[in-house]
């Protein structure tokens, strides 16, 4: 069964919202989750895995903070003992959208450069990975690699939605007698 | 006509405290502007084609239809399944699972095979599944006095009756049209090449439009069916008066607060076009003749408008009053001074209630085609390029800009329950939006980040513990919580009309303003508010069907002509 990408950041979003985050990051959550699952590297199970490791060694807690520093992006720098490492993909994504900067970033069995073309990469087998001890970031003159493909559907894993539906659950009130009265609706005959 | 532009006239822009209040947003009209315009324009623009290419519908009224719409580089079909739908079940409710008849747009031709997919699927709407070929989803239901009359009438040979034909306005409303992803169709991004595409809902107009060709087409065959003898068609004329429905809930309200950039596009749009008309220095005769021609089209416009609700009762009756005001100090305006226009709209601000105002906007817009319609090419976003936070700004410029865009709401006194009294949630039971009152439902732990004035408070309270030269970045890292609220601080200061300044939980909040904001960029009208929460309306009631749009096509369809059909 496919979903729309505008369905599949929604359902993240509210998965992440649902599985304790802020808004904000909420946000940033699905919207990250789209760009990876666009480009063909992920559809919501390295999701699940930032959710439940979620702290300042999760790249969805680190990449906010990458995107609103900036930090310039002059040299060389490397992270320890990140969760979810894929996410910074998208996040670097975003960081280089308005500009010429063309960065890479590399963990074992793992490389790719981004730029404002897309992300470059010639082996996606490691991108998903759980957990890395050492991840390294740097600007680069040029991409290398080959070009993600870019996708407009997305094909959810069952198990994967089945616990993004159930986070994104957590986010919606029960309905009782009095909201149901109270709600959008119209009267009880609509025959008019 | 000569026009000068702001810089010379010191008439420009109205500011954003006056325009985005919600009373003033609940006075919206249609305008040249609306999506609905817009479509038409370019459907008659570009010669489009139209045809009837499937119609299979048994004397029950089950079956389906399909109607092609081809235009220079793309071909749309509005595929629609009708349904022997039994009285006790039609609810205009999100929770209805069945409905009187329920489409999609197809993106192209469809197949056989296709047709078979969607015809077990469209049925169901959100619980069925559908593709990327599939443009919109949507449903409608028949309005039953209506339908029954129009049925028996024609079948008996006679028209219907003209007043009540007015007075209800369609044979069927929809109670959902859902694009831009939703439930599956076609994201917006995989169609923003497409011209026709491109601006604001124009495949969810494209889709009405045609629903409405599908519905009388389906009430002249069911009164054919029903007596093949002495059935007649509709009148041409007549047929023109029927629109349709729309009912329109809280699901709908949230979206302005949703999407910021494009919110401010849309008003930016109709102020730059309010903006270039106050400029007109000395209008042509010509100019002149369109606007007063349309002043008893408005009149009777306001006649024809129904509703039982007691605020828009008022509202409509201050229309009416303005209405007279309005004609009455038309003619004694002097054209020939310079810049007519400006001093008429200034004149309305002293003068009309707010329904007035707003309604002599979109009149004296429309003598200027030239001067308007462009500016629909600015209505779409890119909303992705308002995402990331720009945490190198300093704590004192997001302070200073709390205090600029966001000085009603602090001055809010926000530990009074009436300024807190609501929380916008969304349902469990049919995922919709919701708007509770917080201190007697138990709602408030699933609140929606939707009360920006609210959280803009909480932010400035936190933002006081840092100096004024640390970074964002910095106050964000130990404040997470505001990530959402800041973003939208910084959006809002490089988009002036983006935010709407007003409290969006107070307890006297009325959602139907932001309804109607909404409503009447798409070129909706008679407004009929139901409760405070949701309205009916009208849609492309007075249009062209789509065999009128080559021949004779006139943009004024959506003021009444007065005509007996």
């Amino acid at each position: 069964m496919s979903y729309s990408l505008n369905e599949f950041e929604a359902l993240c979003k509210k998965a992440a919202k649902g599985s304790g985050l802020f808004w904000g990051h909420a946000e940033e959550a699905g919207r990250m989750a789209r760009l990876l699952s666009r480009s063909g590297i992920d559809h919501g199970s390295l999701l699940l895995v930032a959710l439940e490791n979620f702290d300042e060694k999760c790249s969805l807690w680190i990449g906010p903070a990458l995107c609103d520093a900036g930090l310039g992006l002059d040299s060389e720098f490397e992270l320890r003992n990140v969760y979810a490492p894929g996410f910074l993909l998208s996040f670097l994504n975003i960081m280089v959208a308005d500009s010429e900067t063309c960065v890479e970033i590399e963990w074992t069995d793992f490389k790719a450069t981004i730029s404002v073309e897309g992300i470059f990469c010639d082996q996606l087998k490691a991108a998903t990975i759980d957990v890395v001890d050492r991840v390294v970031i740097r600007r680069v003159e040029n991409v290398s690699g080959a070009p993600l493909p870019v996708y407009s559907r997305v094909e959810i894993p069952k198990n994967t939605i089945a616990k993004l539906l159930e986070l994104a659950g957590r986010t919606y009130a029960p309905a009782t007698e009095a909201s149901r009265l109270a709600g959008a609706g119209a009267g009880p005959n609509d025959n008019d | 006509m000569t026009f000068l532009n702001a810089q010379d006239t010191g008439i420009g822009y109205r500011p954003p405290e006056q325009i985005m209040t919600l009373p003033r947003m609940g006075s919206f009209h249609q305008n040249r502007l609306s999506f609905m315009r817009t479509l038409l324009r370019r459907l008659h623009g570009q010669k489009w084609d139209f045809e009837q290419t499937r119609f299979e519908i048994d004397f029950k009224g089950v079956g389906v239809a399909i109607y092609s719409a081809k235009g220079p580089q793309n071909t749309y079909s509005l595929v629609a399944f009708a349904n022997d739908l039994p009285p006790e079940k039609r609810s205009d409710r999100v929770i209805a699972t069945e409905w009187d008849a329920t489409f999609t747009l197809f993106d192209g031709v469809p197949s056989e095979q296709v047709i078979e997919r969607l015809r077990n699927n469209i049925p169901l709407q959100e619980s069925g599944r559908v593709t990327e070929s599939e443009l919109s989803l949507s449903r409608a239901n028949r309005s039953v006095r209506l339908w029954d009359h129009v049925v028996n009438s024609l079948s008996e040979g006679v028209q219907p009756d003209i007043t009540l034909v007015k007075n209800v306005g369609y044979l069927m409303r929809t109670t959902a049209v859902y694009g831009s992803g939703k439930f599956g169709v076609a994201d917006r991004e995989l169609l923003s090449e497409r011209s026709e595409c491109r601006g604001p809902f124009q495949i969810e107009m494209l889709t009405v439009f045609l629903i409405r060709t599908f519905v009388m087409d389906l009430v002249e065959h069911i009164a054919k069916m029903k007596s093949p003898k002495t059935a007649v068609k509709i009148n041409p004329d007549l047929r023109r008066q029927f629109g349709i429905g729309n009912s329109t809930g809280l699901g709908m309200a949230p979206f302005l607060m949703n999407h910021p950039m494009l919110i401010n596009n849309w008003i930016l749009a109709k102020e730059e076009a309010l903006c270039r008309v106050r400029n007109v220095e000395f209008p042509t005769v010509a100019e002149i003749k369109v606007f007063k021609g349309l002043l008893p089209r408005v009149v009777q416009n306001a006649s024809d408008w129904h509703t039982v609700h007691p605020v828009q009762l008022e509202k409509l009756a201050q229309l009416k009053n303005d209405l007279a005001l309005l004609i009455n100090h038309v003619e004694k305006v002097n054209f020939s001074d310079a810049y007519p226009w400006n001093r008429l709209y200034l004149w309305s601000e002293e003068n009309l209630s707010l329904e007035g105002q707003e309604q002599l906007i979109s009149l004296i817009m429309e003598p200027y085609p030239d001067l308007v319609d462009g500016l629909t090419h600015c209505m779409d976003a890119d909303e992705a390029k308002g995402f990331r936070i720009d945490g190198t700004m300093s704590v004192s410029k997001l302070k200073s800009l709390c205090e600029d865009i966001y000085k009603w709401a602090l001055k809010i006194d926000w530990s009074q329950k009436h300024a807190n009294a609501r929380a916008w949630y969304i349902s469990e039971e049919k995922l919709e939006p919701r708007l509770g009152e917080r201190f007697s439902e138990d709602i408030e732990d699933y609140e929606q980040p939707l009360q920006p004035g609210r959280d803009v408070s909480r932010m400035y309270h936190d933002l006081q513990d840092f100096s004024d030269d640390q970074t964002i970045a910095a106050f964000l890292l130990a404040n997470p919580e505001h990530r959402h609220t800041a973003r939208r601080c910084q959006l809002a200061a490089k988009f002036p009309f983006a935010e709407i300044r007003e409290n969006t939980i107070d307890a006297k909040m009325m959602p139907i303003d932001l309804l109607r904001a909404k409503l009447s960029f798409f070129g909706a009208g008679h407004f009929d508010p139901r409760s405070d929460r949701w309205l009916r309306i009208n849609m492309f009631q007075g249009a062209p069907f789509p065999s009128d749009l080559k021949e004779g096509y006139r943009d004024d369809w959506a003021y009444p002509v007065g005509e007996k059909p």
